[in-house]
């Protein structure tokens, strides 16, 4: 298989291990981990906030990885270095302190496939985690899994179902519930 | 004529799934049908709201691996109070020792005057330094060896291109797999098989795997000709990694080790710069 067809399958082709194994090697990887101490140490921060800074890319990593937000364009430590980079920026500007004394020319915005997910993510963020309170755990850990793509039968399994058409009953009631949740909050999310 | 699009399928668009054609065909429905826009309103939140929940779980998942490192890097308290307990033996049979020197002041003859080691300690207190450098410190050898152990991270294992791509039968990704289950020297020896155009990541493996044999001097070589390569992935790593080599050979490499050393400090953007900083200063 050619390099760049195995970099296009990756979002799809990660199963659950697979997934685990790609964050372990990110963590474990000791030069990125460092670089990302330099450059915001570089930038106004602290070998503490590096450390943040490093796991939160970590996590957007993942996330844009399944989202289909990796063309394959560059390698993948690029790919997660400007994750870092601008993870940084945009937490400094947050806090009003992105100031030119760091960041002669800002870092260049996250690739994204979907730009109102990527703005939900980021400027909703509290109207999410209000929603989120009002789903019981059990919604919450069969969405989580509907939404990393397992198949009826590993929901059924790992929830303790009997089989994948209860898991599938289950998972179809728990999204009823939240899209009642999302209409009857929908201001808070489009205005 | 209304074309109705199943949930799914706006579901795995909003996903970044799908080709190009197919992307291309859904938005178009998408920006055409407000009602359908709407459901993939609605959707985008619920895939929102799932993710926020995985990104809970992976931020768990890393603070417990963070933890665990830190458990492992940190030293153990039964070595600790081992240590601490030889120290204050140490320091009473030193003093008993001095208080004898004192009561019983036989002169030394003149060739032992000029042997430091015999010397009590305690008559000639040294002086005191604002930043010991590691040279000037009596500790054995086999303190900085197992330091400089310590501080040489392993090499990255195989990123997440690796682990999809790996193909069994490679010799650098079996060298890797050795280098794992500490079988340095087989490691080396499939190294030696890697093929020219891994030769880079064959040498960084192979001054890791010499340095965990103790043939520091050939990781030293090895680790110079990555630097000399200006290898734009290793150089970095095997500045540190050379720094290394010498220290664990302190005191008999102190000169090139502060050689090394000054070459690592003068660059303030260098990855392992806050590490050379506490080697500096002996912390």
């Amino acid at each position: 298989m050619a390099e760049s067809e195995v970099l296009s399958a990756i979002p799809s082709a990660l199963d659950l291990s697979q997934r685990e194994a790609v964050l372990r090697a990110l963590f474990d990887n000791e030069q990125l981990r460092q670089w990302c101490i330099a450059y915001v140490r570089k930038h106004g921060g602290n070998r503490q906030d590096g450390e943040d800074v490093f796991q939160e890319a970590i996590i957007v990593f993942d996330r844009k990885l399944r989202l289909g937000d990796y063309r394959g364009e560059g390698s993948l430590e690029a790919f997660f270095t400007g994750i870092v980079r601008w993870q940084w920026f945009n937490e400094q500007r947050k806090l009003g302190r992105s100031g030119i004394q760091y960041w002669e020319v800002p870092p260049e915005p996250l690739p994204t496939q979907d730009a109102e997910l990527a703005s939900l993510l980021d400027e909703r963020l509290d109207c999410l985690e209000k929603v989120l309170k009002l789903l019981n755990d059990k919604c919450r850990n069969l969405l989580k899994m509907f939404q990393l793509d397992l198949s009826m039968e590993e929901i059924a399994r790992r929830a303790g179902y009997a089989n994948s058409s209860v898991a599938k009953k289950e998972v179809s009631i728990c999204r009823k519930r939240l899209k009642a949740l999302v209409e009857k909050k929908w201001n808070w999310f489009y205005p | 004529m209304r074309v109705v699009l199943p949930d799914e399928q706006i579901r795995a668009f909003l996903k970044g799934q799908g080709s190009p054609e197919e992307r291309a065909a859904i938005a178009e429905q998408l920006a055409a049908d407000a009602q359908l826009a709407r459901r993939a309103a609605q959707l985008r939140v619920e895939i929102a709201v799932s993710e926020l929940l995985i990104a809970e779980d992976t931020r768990k998942l890393l603070q417990r691996w963070r933890a665990q490192k830190r458990q492992s890097t940190a030293p153990n308290m039964r070595f600790l109070l081992v240590a601490a307990a030889l120290a204050s033996l140490i320091g009473m049979a030193g003093i008993i020792w001095y208080l004898a020197i004192r009561t019983d002041p036989a002169p030394l003859p003149p060739a032992e005057l000029n042997d430091r080691s015999v010397l009590p300690q305690a008559s000639e207190p040294p002086k005191r330094q604002v930043a010991p450098s590691p040279m000037a410190s009596s500790r054995p050898a086999e303190y900085y060896r197992r330091r400089a152990a310590r501080l040489l991270p392993d090499p990255p294992l195989p990123t997440f291109r690796n682990t999809l791509t790996a193909v069994p039968d490679d010799p650098v990704v079996r060298a890797q797999q050795a280098y794992t289950e500490g079988h340095y020297g087989e490691a080396l020896a499939l190294l030696e098989r890697a093929d020219s155009s891994r030769s880079q990541t064959a040498a960084f493996w192979a001054a890791h795997a010499l340095f965990r044999l103790g043939r520091y001097g050939e990781a030293a070589e090895r680790f110079s000709n990555l630097i000399a390569q200006r290898s734009r992935q290793y150089r970095y790593a095997a500045e540190w990694g050379l720094l290394l080599c010498r220290y664990a050979e302190l005191p008999k490499q102190a000169l090139a080790f502060q050689q090394q050393l000054r070459a690592i400090l003068a660059q303030p953007d260098h990855p392992y710069f806050d590490v050379a900083q506490e080697l500096a200063q002996d912390k």
